[in-house]
């Protein structure tokens, strides 16, 4: 009854008042650790942070950025080239797989699914061991090849992208079919351009997990800290025995930013893609 | 021969496949399965082959060295200050590459995988606590074999930080960074309620009295007298302080321990005190995660805090109010032990490893303990030199005189009588037994559950964890 369609003033203040506050719950951790990073350390831990105590100082980003333990941008560079690479052979290998079991009219089709969906079900820490000695043993120990290999296809862009292929309707297929529009074909230039939505949800995600890797490189790396990612080099900051909260607020700060991008213009192709698919 | 071996050991052989697959999951259970990959590949006969001597290194070209370690920060810094030194110094000999594998269990789990059939580093760094695992390995060549080798003088090593890493008479490694638990005081605090800010509490019913008191002092901004994280590593020096053992089997140093003794009386009593501490409002309640304990200290929340000397520098730095140092409290007045050393050595890899590597890893080792890298390691990162004679050194004369408060770590370390409890507990399952400890300090601290039961139940808990681990060794 109250559910009219014309809501009054008050109702809209208390519903600004409410996104408000809730926006400010859900931005502090992200204000203290940019602006953290530019605050000096005995004002930062103080209660509450001094994090508008109007001095501010470069010397926590540059010291991240010098720091010799890992340095910073070899690692920015391995963790760029981790999360590209598995992004795109995630869109790659779970578009071909959805595909066959989507379109293709095949036995076992249904179980074979299934098999990909038991992939996500194992913990990836259970095949951290195997993984290392597999990739070990095909000599690729210290390569950058090693620091993707195990990642390349995943059960779960395999049912992302096959969820969004059921949508597609069969009729069409057959059509295409008919007029002689061969498999990849039909993929890319029909299937692929309906399921924006799908594909950019699973870069971005596919493109997260490979960002933050942390330990697959300091497992798989044995000579020197040439395969170390960024996440590592963000650790190395911290200090043994004693807290440095402003030179880790730096480091993450920089590791937010690639993160940040992404959302910002993934959000755009998100709603872009949400737009096409309405209007067809 | 081959019936009664598999007759003898059938309970680790049946138990090490499924060890295995949980070895991942569970850091515990990993132990199994490298003791497994390192019996099967003969380690019986390393410990007794003889270390290589100098002449191992008289080989054309340039030995590359590979150098796994866990130092952060300003640590790490000057982990690479040193080797750089040594790299020069060695130029077309030796040449070290140092590998950070992120903190002291990641870079410990990467060596257990390298074990089980990968590249394992020449040195590794690895943590006190996992002194027993590397053992237990058969991976490394101790140390005693060059020490003997070389007639090299030991003489100069502080022997309270040697002692944590002998066992069976033998030193197994070099330690490296070492720090000792010490108390902290807010000086300020102590003054303003009327305590000798130079003459912190030694116990704990004096722990106690100081927080009544600067409780009671008005306008006091510090809210409460105590506060430590419940962090398990503090417990064991509570034991030790009161002179006793933590594991059996003279703490690990004549065998391989079967049993803890946790639900020990001084425990309880610890316990029992702690939690009437914060129902009293004199101790903050503090997680396990010692970051947050050396903030409630550093931002004037707490005014008597424990921590590691490694601390010391951070606290100078960040602290607004000066920082006051004491010896780590006893439980009761007579309790006549003292604290055990933490930190981390230097492991020399011997499997898969080449006399030149091994000997040229000892160089290294050497290099890192002499008395001129320990005065910059000391100096740079705030750790406890490991050499006697660094601490005469004029630039490290200076540093401490600088640091008034470093001087209670060394009177300290000088005042603890080197015994079985001082020593430490040498078992394989410490990273295991110390979380079992912090589930009894959390649930008694924070919860409210009986000192007793909780402690009781840790006990039973790493009783059947070290039974695991001895089991999965074959013994």
């Amino acid at each position: 009854m109250s559910a009219g369609p014309k809501p009054t003033r008050s109702w809209a203040a208390l519903t600004y008042l409410w996104l408000v506050v809730a926006a400010v719950v859900l931005l502090f951790p992200v204000l203290l650790t940019v602006v953290g990073g530019f605050v000096e350390p005995s004002a930062l831990i103080r209660q509450p942070p001094g994090l508008l105590s109007g001095r501010y100082t470069l010397d926590s980003y540059a010291h991240a950025l010098t720091q010799r333990v890992v340095p910073l941008l070899p690692a920015f560079v391995n963790s760029l080239f981790v999360a590209v690479v598995i992004m795109l052979a995630h869109l790659v290998t779970s578009c071909l797989a959805a595909y066959a079991l989507v379109f293709i009219r095949m036995p076992l089709r249904t179980p074979l699914f299934w098999l990909f969906l038991a992939t996500i079900m194992i913990p990836y820490e259970a095949i951290v061991v195997p993984n290392a000695l597999f990739v070990r043993a095909l000599g690729l120990g210290d390569s950058r090849l090693a620091l993707v290999l195990p990642f390349l296809a995943n059960g779960f862009g395999v049912f992302l992208m096959r969820q969004a292929f059921r949508q597609f309707p069969p009729e069409l297929h057959q059509a295409a079919l008919l007029d002689g529009c061969g498999h990849l074909r039909f993929l890319t230039r029909i299937v692929l351009p309906t399921v924006r939505p799908s594909l950019t949800a699973l870069a971005v995600w596919s493109f997260l997990q490979g960002w933050n890797m942390y330990f697959w490189p300091l497992i798989i790396s044995s000579t020197n800290n040439s395969l170390n990612t960024l996440q590592t080099a963000v650790f190395a900051l911290k200090n043994n025995e004693q807290s440095a909260p402003d030179l880790q607020l730096a480091g993450i700060t920089i590791t937010l930013l690639p993160t940040l991008l992404l959302v910002i213009f993934g959000q755009r192709w998100l709603v872009r893609g949400f737009t096409a698919g309405v209007v067809k | 021969m081959r019936i009664s071996r598999d007759g003898g050991s059938r309970h680790g052989y049946r138990h090490r496949p499924r060890l295995a697959v949980a070895v991942v999951a569970v850091a515990a259970l990993a132990l199994s399965g490298c003791a497994g990959a390192a019996g099967g590949g003969g380690g019986a006969e390393q410990p007794a082959a003889p270390a290589p001597g100098p002449e191992a290194l008289n080989t054309p070209g340039e030995v590359d060295l590979t150098l796994w370690h866990a130092m952060t920060g300003a640590n790490g810094e000057a982990l690479v200050g040193l080797i750089n030194q040594f790299n020069t110094e060695h130029q077309g000999k030796i040449k070290v590459n140092l590998a950070f594998k992120g903190q002291y269990d990641d870079a410990l789990s990467a060596y257990k995988t390298a074990l089980r059939g990968g590249q394992l580093p020449d040195i590794v760094q690895v943590y006190d606590i996992g002194t027993r695992f590397m053992i237990d390995s058969n991976s490394a060549v101790p140390i005693q074999s060059f020490i003997d080798k070389d007639r090299y003088d030991t003489s100069d090593l502080q022997p309270n930080i040697t002692g944590y890493y002998t066992v069976d008479k033998k030193l197994y490694s070099m330690p490296f960074n070492t720090s000792m638990p010490l108390l902290y005081v807010n000086q300020d605090a102590f003054r303003r309620a009327g305590l000798d800010p130079n003459n912190p509490p030694r116990n704990l019913a004096e722990i106690r009295a100081a927080a009544e008191k600067i409780k009671n002092t008005p306008g006091e901004t510090v809210r409460f007298g105590f506060g430590a994280s419940v962090y398990g590593w503090f417990l064991e020096q509570w034991v030790a302080g009161a002179g006793r053992t933590l594991c059996d089997a003279d703490n690990g140093r004549g065998g391989r321990p079967t049993s803890v003794d946790l639900a020990t009386d001084e425990n309880i009593e610890l316990l029992g005190w702690w939690q009437k501490m914060v129902a009293d409002g004199l101790a903050l309640k503090l997680d396990s995660n010692t970051d947050n304990g050396d903030t409630a200290f550093t931002s004037g929340t707490v005014a008597i805090a424990l921590e590691s000397t490694g601390s010391l520098g951070g606290f100078i730095k960040s602290a607004g109010f000066p920082v006051g140092t004491g010896f780590y409290p006893k439980v009761r007045p007579a309790d006549a032990g003292g604290p055990i050393i933490g930190g981390a050595s230097m492991w020399v890899v011997g499997q898969g490893k080449d006399p030149a590597h091994q000997r040229a890893s000892w160089e290294v080792v050497k290099f890192l303990a002499s008395k001129q890298s320990q005065v910059t390691w000391h100096t740079g990162t705030g750790y406890f030199p490991i050499s006697k004679s660094a601490l005469d050194d004029p630039a490290d004369r200076q540093w401490v005189a600088q640091r008034p408060q470093f001087t209670t770590a060394v009177d300290q370390l000088r005042q603890t009588p080197l015994t079985t409890a001082t020593q430490g507990c040498s078992v394989g399952v410490l990273p295991q037994i110390r979380k079992d400890v912090e589930n009894a300090l959390q649930g008694a601290v924070l919860q409210n559950v009986d000192p007793k039961t909780a402690l009781t139940d840790a006990q039973n808990a790493a009783n059947s964890q070290i039974a695991e681990y001895n089991k999965s060794l074959g013994g």
